[in-house]
């Protein structure tokens, strides 16, 4: 995988979520281009270039996502990361069964990828919970923001057919084993 | 190489946060320094796509509006500078550095640049730092009087984070509510109560079944963990009263905030004069 490519794609992809993509919020629900992108990698990078590259993306979304305790902000990395990692291996486990190249099979990795980086995420969040200092990011209890986040997931399938598409475009650039051997 | 890895992310996902807060604030400034000019610009474009509710006209109306709330907003600062003034009459002669509301402060017009990303209710980031004087705890306005939030954390030179009322992070709320034909009315005058987020996105708590509470009735703030500019900011207001399942003789109170965060587009903070 061209790393120059994955960077800028991550850019892209971060600043996106961060700004634009409450552009198309429905519900209270934003969509991400990040899971979109951990998807496209999982699904044709090299093993242990999609391994790092869902790592790498999950700790940029930790360190864009902010908590506040004891009125000071915290930005905890690991969650995203070994969430994204873990929807990593997920992908990696079935990808050779699924046509990879089909926008479906990429909307389905986008939501296998963020539905297990959904149950990391609010695992090690209630875990962080039990500290004497432990706070956590939601109101309420963990269930109805684990809802939450799968409802976003759904959501952002329904976006990853375009993104996929859109990805595919620029394959060739990517450097991934597939386009390795068009060439 | 990889399993190391993950097991120093585990470890530092669970890390204390007194560990993670002395570096992980600089990592995400540095990560986010050329990130931010162009979510700036992504931010424009989202607004001109789907404006803000508020935002119904065009250009020469917004920036009426905006004219307006800064105006309102120097009225407010105006007032709560001539009530510490006052308090400072009357008091001057048994408590000396009890003066909570003769800070002056200078409102500062900051826009939205973006949000965290992630889940949950979500921080705002403003395009306000410690060049503008801004200091974390500086509450934020619209309209002159309606509370967004406070700041959270060290601002930088030219951003900082914006915690919203709706936030779990922000905890309880001491407020008093003001009935809604006389929303102007003192806190003495006020019932007291505190309120926490649910995750519904609303603030609830308890009050007395006195019946001196009603749906509509104004929310305002009264608590002493905040700085002293955001006192008397209205929260929101009352959308449901209902019998407390716990204490027959206490009613719980749903208040909607007013200030809608998901769609915000500028704020005011209310900073410090300090000097």
């Amino acid at each position: 995988m061209s790393w120059s490519a994955f960077i800028l794609a991550a850019a892209v992809a971060l600043t996106m979520d961060a700004s634009f993509m409450p552009v198309f919020e429905f519900a209270g629900i934003t969509p991400s281009l990040v899971g979109c992108l951990a998807a496209f990698v999982a699904l044709h990078a090299e093993r242990r270039a999609a391994w790092w590259g869902c790592w790498v993306l999950g700790l940029l979304l930790d360190f864009s996502s902010p908590v506040s305790i004891a009125g000071t902000v915290l930005f905890v990395p690991g969650p995203h990361a070994l969430g994204f990692a873990l929807g990593a291996a997920g992908v990696l486990a079935v990808r050779s069964e699924v046509m990879r190249r089909s926008m479906v099979a990429a909307a389905a990795a986008t939501l296998a990828v963020l539905v297990l980086a959904s149950l990391v995420w609010t695992m090690l969040w209630s875990l962080r919970g039990w500290w004497p200092d432990g706070e956590v990011p939601w109101a309420g209890n963990a269930l109805v923001e684990l809802w939450h986040l799968l409802l976003a997931s759904a959501y952002t399938t329904l976006l990853a057919l375009p993104v996929a598409w859109l990805l595919g475009r620029t394959f060739d650039h990517w450097g991934f084993p597939a386009s390795r051997r068009r060439r | 190489m990889f399993a190391a890895t993950m097991i120093a992310t585990v470890a530092l996902s669970l890390a204390p946060s007194s560990f993670l807060r002395s570096w992980t604030n600089d990592l995400s400034a540095l990560l986010w320094l050329p990130l931010r000019p162009p979510a700036h610009g992504l931010t424009a474009l989202r607004y001109w796509l789907r404006p803000p509710a508020e935002s119904g006209g065009g250009g020469d109306a917004q920036m009426i509006r905006d004219e307006r709330d800064r105006f309102r907003a120097l009225w407010h600062a105006e007032r709560l500078r001539a009530e510490g003034l006052s308090q400072r009459l009357s008091q001057i002669e048994r408590v000396r550095g009890m003066d909570r509301g003769g800070v002056p402060v200078e409102p500062v017009l900051a826009s939205v640049t973006g949000r965290g990303a992630g889940s949950s209710e979500r921080f705002l980031v403003l395009n306000a730092g410690k060049r503008d004087g801004v200091q974390a705890g500086d509450p934020a306005v619209i309209g002159g009087d309606v509370l967004v939030g406070r700041v959270v954390g060290e601002p930088g030179e030219a951003s900082c984070w914006l915690a919203p009322l709706r936030d779990a992070s922000t905890g309880r709320l001491d407020v008093y509510i003001a009935p809604a034909d006389r929303p102007e009315a003192p806190p003495s005058e006020g019932v007291i109560a505190q309120l926490r987020p649910n995750a519904q996105g609303l603030l609830v708590g308890e009050v007395d079944s006195s019946g001196k509470v009603d749906i509509g009735d104004s929310v305002r703030l009264a608590d002493p963990t905040w700085k002293p500019s955001a006192q008397d900011m209205r929260v929101g207001v009352i959308r449901g009263l209902r019998k407390s399942d716990r204490n027959p003789l206490r009613s719980v109170i749903e208040v909607e905030c007013e200030a809608e965060t998901d769609r915000m587009r500028q704020v005011t903070l209310k900073v410090e004069v300090n000097g």
